[in-house]
């Protein structure tokens, strides 16, 4: 069974700046999903928890390099021993779920090579509110009331 | 965009098939995986071996697909010719593949 472990944003800052010390050419990644959500979080200094554990962040990427960064942190693998969740690499077809727009609301930030872009929290949430799941439903209130959007 | 809907886990294993395959690190991983004696797949692998790789190197997997002779895939049935990851392969792996020229 997967561990379901993430749900602090520095858990999701701390997982980036590692990767960032890592990357030896310049890659970038787009991250969505609750761990997505992690990350606005963490850049406004908050640190209040998800109300329900996600056991993955879902990074997309066309960069070799980070893509065999993901493989390393699969199910199972150390990564996931040593951190409680695991990557799961998106197609960039994941995208089209978001508003087309999405990338004039993004945000970015620089891990050392490693350029990450993170749409806007209300931009996530679209797909989230679509699946109408619970824990999505409550990864939305939580994004709500953090007033991350 | 491949011009078929198909779930997620069918698109990532396409996009990241490609883009690992690019990589003389890992594409001897990749074939370790693939290659295995215990992966279930490896016989199947070998049968449409050129055809997967087409499909790993082409510019646009559409447009290869689209190009096969007879209509005999589509992008999404071809896309499924390549190997299921087994992570504990891929784990081995790293120590065993070596790049290849």
């Amino acid at each position: 069974m997967p561990r379901r472990e993430l749900k602090y944003p520095s858990q999701v800052e701390a997982w980036l700046a590692d990767w960032g010390t890592r990357v030896q050419s310049p890659a970038e990644m787009i991250l969505i999903g609750s761990g997505a959500l992690l990350w606005h979080a963490a850049q406004r200094g908050i640190e209040m928890p998800l109300p329900e554990n996600s056991m993955d962040v879902d990074p997309i990427t066309t960069s070799e390099e980070v893509a065999a960064l993901g493989y390393e942190a699969h199910i199972g693998s150390a990564f996931e021993r040593k951190h409680g969740w695991h990557v799961n690499l998106m197609p960039p077809d994941a995208l089209s779920h978001l508003p087309a727009d999405w990338r004039d609301r993004s945000e970015k930030k620089d891990y050392g090579r490693l350029h990450v872009i993170v749409p806007a929290p209300e931009d996530l949430l679209v797909p989230k509110i679509a699946r109408g799941e619970a824990r999505d439903v409550a990864h939305a209130e939580w994004a709500h009331r953090l007033g991350l959007c | 965009m491949p011009a078929l809907r198909y779930d997620l886990e069918d698109l990532a294993r396409l996009h990241y098939g490609r883009v690992l395959w690019q990589s003389p690190e890992t594409r001897p991983r990749l074939l370790y995986v693939w290659e295995h004696p215990e992966h279930p797949h490896r016989e199947r692998f070998e049968e449409n071996r050129a055809l997967v790789v087409g499909l790993l190197e082409c510019e646009d997997p559409q447009r290869y697909v689209d190009g096969l002779p007879d209509g005999a895939w589509s992008l999404r049935t071809l896309t499924r010719e390549i190997p299921c990851m087994i992570w504990e392969f891929w784990d081995e792996s790293a120590g065993a593949a070596a790049p290849r020229d």
